[in-house]
């Protein structure tokens, strides 16, 4: 099985830089990385993006320094 | 009568033609298994009308005439397998070249139809014999009085499913002309001559080598090609074939959809094909087999023959790609394929060097016939069925189009060795669910949309199989436990090293020490670390830092200071609890409560207040983390009280039950080790510190200390099996593997150790509190297959989830995500990586979360998970959780490496070890040593690659990724200087790593480290085990690790049994065992290493002490005894330090049996019992009195046969020296000052024997006589008579006296001892 990089994780090549993925937050204030081709579920909205992976690890952290 | 073919066209060549490149791919698939009817296509045109069967029978005979390639027959010749003309003509059924027609009139059957088919089938199962021909048969069933089915068969290697339209048509074209009495128009066909041409043309053309290219190109990668099966296998002779029907309206909808994406709607199932096998593999890439008509000019598209060809389709299935993109991909894949259509797919294979790997180059076949013949037959309308499309290597999808505007027909045929027919019929389903879906949806939208499971399926897997909500009270950690100490105060809580500590006492430490934690800060949400080695302060620490409401986090003692330090600056807790302060890391800046010398009774034993909430935190745990540093998994209360409750409810445990705690706090298996047994009365026993690592010492504690519960990771599990004393674990109720696969091998040998004791298989992360998922193994020796790791614990829900995150159906592999209330809160001060690995659950209430295991894993149809992999680079080996990035940022933090890579390799079957490779450093100049001297500074053991290997470049893949499966195996050659063993005991221990390394001797040396020869822990298991039963030492896995040469354990040996040990009066043979000891008595040479052929032989539950001539060792005070008594006086204190009363068991062979028989009756004039006395061929001092005292000459002749040799012209003690190390023995490692010592011996018992006088023993003796004849006749047994107050047992062995103690003699006496030791231990 040569399964590509999983919906969570960095996309190699080009797609690295693209706005691929969403940071979704719920009511307990936790964070999720997300897949921006899909919706995000429901109890959950997006707080940043769509933008590419490393941005949204960025600010899932910048938000927890803040918080 | 002579019917010719009408009209008589012009014949073939004489000599026939070459087969063309298609033709003799199936004419060599043939060739290999001539008795297969695989090659043979076959469809059956249902005609509504009627049908004058005289008429049809001349049409077929002229339409049989046009086409030539219908009148070959291929065989063998000189120049290859040719095509040779076949004269087809007489209607006498006795010719062989008689036309193949048979008429049925079916009308009278109960079913025409079925037994038409019925026939069919029988004719379909018939192989043609290609070199005799006819190549083809036809038939034609009257079935209804209006409807009669024509059956035609014909061998692949002449017609394909382009030609059999080209021969139909002009079928019915002839038919209609002779039914209204016209002369049929010329023959539409091209020659065969032209076809063989064409080919003979294009393959010396510069199309070909342009084609070639093409291919070599777009595959030089060489993709694995996946399949729904998961493996591939031989052709079968036959297929199973699924058909289904697509409606108008669906067929419809597809048709639009295709042309609002420009596409056909072949493409557009081509594109939902490679959609659904993607999902249906985990694989983004995937690679379909197109079947291509091969015809590129007019000319070949008027001949009927085998022409057509396989091309791979390659597609990426992204899920945020649509579905009009895909199908964009398909349509461009197929165009560049159509122009380079006439390369072979054999060719391709062969390029690409996969025909000898027997890999495939494409996966499922997907077959669209666009075309229905739509034919009448003098006004009659017919519909075709294909029966058979030819070989069937894994899985064909055939689509047909219905022209008669019903829709489309699929069959999916499959290769019978690696589909069931049900399972093609779930394949099937699924697949027409998602065309459905796909129709449906708006193709822009990202595939991601899609999933493969059917509607019932999604229920199935998400809900039925989840359902597992459970209420229970919310309660914590450690209030359970209060309330079980208030219940039972007076029961026993926790035993270590001899000490019990009851519920009260316990409760009472730990809240006297919470009490104190309490006041340095320790409170709910605060962490407190524990550097505690395993002991009853452990548990007191653990459970007072709960008490006082914070998490705790253990600092394994076993961990680099270094990683340990980091662990700490990382969490910043509290306080930092420690047995001494060496153990608290150094310039931390956490304060630190050290219990050695802490004085708390100041402090409260009742139990302190605190404000804990499920949602605290329990503990944190630290694991491996890919970018190189561990991360801290914060595990809330809440999760691992649910976790206790379920494992409570699952298996209950009460008063009488003991579990075993040997996990090291570092790892979560011990959170229920340390706390179940106390949250319900049960006992907690603690093994020792590093005992956990000893199978021994574990099957001797568990039984000793009663053990009911345990758990082991499965390798470890594995090694505790093949310790003897674990089938003697019959007071265990149930064993608990987790940590990694459970192979079934070790099941069953579960079964057969412990046929009564459970075996349960439980699966988790971490990041999950402990486990999730339970699986009660069946031990039976008849169950196979994969152990699951079962199905979800209470509030728990688990999705296999595909790239997409959509659910896979069961069977289906995914990556396994986990729901539900034991999810951990967070990786300690990691928010983004959190986030990436605890996301938001689409499938459970609003605003859930799930984890990503990152464990490949698919359902069962019973709801039960089998564990398949992982989807990362993370590794388990033996148990422990690896993270590659890890280790490998830590090599290529070292000076000088430029680039890492670490993997772990199983050169030798069962055998996994990490292996490092490296760039950069000059690998002369490279010190792997110093290198993984570093790596262990920070990293745990069992994450230090056991080799290192320099390489100049990292092999590469064609498209540039790092290609793992060319890295070359370690060198398994000997690393260190090579120097010889000195002495018996380095011999033997070089010997016995090179037993268990699977090498040659002369190959490992002294200085050899055990792991940079191969070695692993597993093995390191086994070593121990050979050294102990070879040597008696009782050695811990342990040591291995920390004296990893046979030099470097040859000390360590001696560190614990003292220098020269084996020269030693008192030779520990083996001391581990619980029955009595056997002390054996040294013979003339006053060595007793004779006797080590008894340890393999006896019981391993028997220990065996040696006793040995003092004067072997040149010490100060040694003298050689001058009297029998003294000597054994002597040896009566040495063995009384071991076994200070009786009843004794004493074993003496030749001299030693006089001293033997000496010792028993020391002892008992001393009062003790003696029961076994045993004598191998030894006679009483009288009966050598009379004989010479021998010289140094027969001195010299003994030391040699102690070596095994018989003494022939050595002359002097030089000569006999020389002997023994021109030899290699064992004994040429001893000191020139001990062989001499040995003569001495010898010498001087010679002459203590003829002056003893013997008293008498008053019991039995087990006597073993050397029964072959020898030149002192005179020696009988029955000598002893005055010296024995009981019975002599004689047994006689058919040997001379030297050979007594060597196999297989040794065997006989050990047989005839074991029963007598046997009787004695009841």
């Amino acid at each position: 099985m040569t399964a590509g990089p999983g919906p969570f994780d960095q996309p190699t090549g080009e797609r690295g830089q693209a706005p691929t993925h969403l940071v979704l937050r719920n009511m307990r204030a936790e964070h999720s990385l997300w897949p921006a081709h899909t919706p995000g579920p429901e109890g959950w909205r997006v707080t940043h993006g769509p933008a590419p992976y490393e941005e949204c690890a960025a600010h899932i952290e910048g938000a927890a320094a803040t918080a | 009568m002579t019917a010719l073919l009408e009209p008589a066209t012009e014949a073939l060549p004489v000599a026939g033609l070459p087969l063309t490149a298609a033709q003799s791919g199936m004419w060599f698939a043939q060739a290999l298994d001539p008795q297969s009817p695989a090659q043979n296509t076959a469809e059956c045109i249902e005609i509504h009308g009627p049908v004058e069967p005289r008429l049809f029978a001349r049409a077929l005979r002229r339409v049989a005439g046009e086409a030539d390639a219908l009148r070959v027959r291929l065989a063998e010749t000189a120049e290859g397998p040719r095509q040779l003309p076949l004269a087809l003509g007489s209607d006498d059924p006795a010719d062989p070249a008689r036309f193949p027609f048979e008429e049925y009139d079916l009308r009278g059957a109960a079913d025409p139809d079925a037994t038409a088919r019925a026939r069919m089938r029988e004719d379909l199962a018939r192989p043609f014999d290609l070199a005799a021909g006819p190549l083809f048969q036809h038939a034609l069933f009257r079935v209804a009085d209006e409807r009669r089915l024509w059956f035609q068969r014909v061998h692949h290697a002449v017609m394909d499913g382009f030609g059999y339209s080209l021969l139909a048509r002009r079928t019915a074209e002839v038919y209609t002309a002779l039914a209204a009495g016209d002369e049929p128009g010329p023959s539409p066909f091209g020659r065969l001559t032209d076809l063989v041409a064409e080919d003979a043309a294009y393959r010396s053309s510069q199309a070909y080598e342009t084609d070639r290219a093409h291919w070599n190109a777009a595959f030089a990668d060489r993709p694995e090609a996946v399949n729904l099966a998961g493996r591939t296998a031989l052709p079968s002779r036959t297929f199973h074939r699924r058909t289904a029907h697509i409606g108008a309206e669906l067929s419809d909808r597809l048709k639009e959809l295709a042309a609002g994406v420009r596409a056909t709607w072949p493409e557009v199932l081509i594109a939902a094909q490679a959609l659904y096998l993607s999902r249906a593999t985990h694989t983004e890439e995937v690679v379909l087999g197109l079947p291509m008509m091969g015809r590129m000019g007019s000319a070949a598209l008027r001949i009927p023959g085998m022409v057509m060809n396989v091309l791979p389709l390659r597609l990426t299935v992204a899920p945020h790609a649509t579905f009009a993109e895909l199908t964009r991909q398909v349509v461009l894949g197929i165009r560049a394929a159509r122009k380079h259509q006439r390369y072979r797919y054999e060719e391709i294979r062969r390029d690409l060097g996969l025909l000898g790997e027997g890999r495939a180059l494409v996966g499922p076949l997907v077959n669209v016939m666009p075309f229905d013949y739509g034919l009448t037959f003098a006004g009659a309308p017919s519909t075709a069925h294909n029966l058979s499309a030819g070989p069937v290597d894994d899985l064909t999808v055939n689509i047909y189009d219905r022209a008669d505007g019903s829709g489309l027909r699929i069959d999916h045929d499959g290769n019978p060795a690696l589909y069931k027919e049900h399972e093609l019929g779930v394949h099937q389903r699924r697949f027409l669910a998602l065309l459905a879906r796909i129709a449906a949806a708006d193709p822009h939208e990202p595939l991601a949309r899609h999933g493969i499971c059917t509607g019932a399926e999604r229920a199935l897997v998400l809900d039925e199989f989840n359902a597992t909500a459970r209420d229970v009270p919310p309660t914590t950690l450690i209030g359970p436990i209060e309330a079980q100490a208030a219940r039972t105060p007076d029961a026993p809580a926790l035993v270590f090293d001899g000490s019990t500590l009851t519920y009260g006492e316990l409760n009472a430490r730990a809240n006297r020490l919470a009490w104190h934690l309490a006041e340095l800060g320790v409170r709910p949400g605060a962490l407190a670390a524990v550097a505690v080695p395993r002991s009853l302060d452990l548990v007191v620490a653990l459970l007072a830092v709960a008490k006082a409401g914070g998490a705790y986090l253990p600092l394994d003692p076993d961990y680099p200071a270094e990683r340990l330090a980091h662990m700490v600056e990382d969490a910043r807790p509290a306080v930092v609890i420690a047995d001494t302060a060496a153990r608290v890391p150094a310039g931390v800046g956490v304060p630190a409560v050290v219990l050695q010398g802490l004085d708390v009774s100041g402090e409260l034993p009742v139990n302190p207040p605190r404000a804990l909430t499920p949602q605290h935190p329990a503990y944190v745990i630290y694991t491996s983390g890919s970018t190189g540093r561990p991360k801290g998994v914060v595990v809330p209360h809440g999760a691992i009280d649910n976790r206790l409750r379920w494992m409570q409810a699952e298996y209950p445990l009460g008063p009488g039950d003991r579990v075993l705690q040997k996990t090291p706090s570092g790892f979560d298996v011990s959170v229920w080790e340390f706390f179940w047994a106390l949250r319900v009365g049960a006992t907690i026993v603690m093994a020792a510190p590093g005992g956990h690592k000893d199978p021994a010492y574990l099957a001797r504690t568990i039984r000793e200390q009663a053990v009911t519960t345990c758990h082991f990771v499965p390798s470890m599990l594995q090694v505790f099996l093949a310790e003897p004393g674990a089938a003697d674990c019959t007071g265990l109720r149930r064993v608990f593997c987790s940590g990694e696969a459970l192979p079934r091998e070790t099941v069953q040998e579960f079964g057969r150790t412990l046929p009564e004791v459970e075996l349960h298989n439980l699966y988790g992360p971490t990041e999950a509190a402990v486990d999730v998922t339970y699986h009660p193994c069946d031990t039976r020796p008849a169950v196979a297959g994969p152990v699951p790791i079962g199905k979800p614990v209470w509030n728990t829900r688990l999705y296999v989830l595909d790239a997409a995150l959509q659910p896979c159906p069961p069977g289906v592999p995914g990556e396994l995500h986990l729901a539900g209330v034991q999810l951990a809160t967070a990786y300690l001060g990691r928010p983004a990586l959190t986030a990436s690995r605890f996301v938001a659950d689409p499938y459970g209430p609003a605003g859930s979360r799930m984890y990503r295991t990152g464990d490949l894993a698919r359902w069962t149809e019973h709801g039960e998970i089998e564990y398949l992999g992982r989807t990362d680079h993370q590794v388990k080996l033996r148990g422990l959780r690896i993270e590659l990035g890890e280790i490998e940022t830590e090599l290529a933090a070292r000076e000088g490496i430029t680039g890492a890579c670490v993997l772990v390799r199983e050169d030798r079957p069962g055998d996994q070890r990490l292996v490092g490779y490296v760039t950069g450093p000059h690998a002369e100049a490279f010190d792997a040593d110093a290198v993984r001297d570093r790596l262990a500074q920070t990293l745990p053991d069992y994450m230090v690659p056991g080799a290192l290997v320099v390489l100049d470049d990292f092999p590469l893949s064609p498209n540039g990724k790092l290609d793992r499966k060319a890295l070359p195996a370690p060198a398994q050659a000997a690393t260190g200087t090579g120097r010889a063993p000195r002495d018996p005991r380095e011999e033997t221990l070089t010997r016995l790593f090179a037993e268990v390394l699977g090498q040659d001797r002369l190959s490992v040396g002294m200085d050899d480290g055990f792991f940079d020869l191969g070695g692993t822990s597993l093995l390191a298991a086994r070593l121990v085990r050979r050294i102990r039963d070879t040597l008696g030492a009782d050695l811990a896995i342990g040591a291995l690790f920390q004296a990893q040469t046979p030099a470097a354990l040859a000390a360590q040996l001696d560190a614990g049994l003292g220098n020269d040990a084996v020269l030693r009066t008192l030779l520990p043979l083996r001391t581990a065992g619980s029955r009595t000891p056997l002390f054996v008595f040294h013979p003339a040479g006053g060595l007793s290493w004779c006797y080590s052929g008894l340890l393999a032989r006896l019981d391993p539950d028997q220990p065996v002490y040696g006793l040995q001539a003092r004067g072997l060792l040149a010490e100060a005070d040694a003298h050689l005894p001058a009297s029998m008594a003294e000597m054994a006086a002597d040896y009566v204190r040495e063995l009384r330090t071991v076994q200070p009363h009786g009843p004794y068991r004493l074993l003496g062979w030749s001299v030693g049996g006089v001293v033997a028989h000496t010792v028993a009756v020391l002892l008992q004039e001393a009062g003790e019992e003696v029961e076994l006395l045993s004598l191998l061929d030894a006679y009483p001092s009288d009966q050598w009195q009379d004989q010479a005292v021998p010289a140094e000459a027969d001195a010299l002749t003994a030391l040699l046969r102690m070596a095994g040799y018989e003494r022939t012209d050595e002359l002097t003690r030089d000569d006999v020296l020389a002997t023994l190390h021109r030899e290699g023995s064992a004994l040429a490692g001893l000191s020139d000052t001990t062989l001499t010592a040995v003569v001495d011996i010898v010498v001087n018992n010679a002459h203590l024997m003829r002056a003893h006088r013997h008293r008498r023993f008053d019991g039995d003796v087990l006597f073993f006589t050397a029964a072959a004849p020898r030149p002192e006749h005179w020696l009988t047994p029955d000598s002893w008579r005055p010296y024995i107050g009981g019975t002599l047992t004689e047994h006689a062995i058919d040997c001379l006296h030297p050979h007594l103690t060597q196999a297989p003699h040794l065997d006989e006496i050990v047989d005839v001892l074991s029963r007598r030791l046997k009787e004695l231990d009841r």
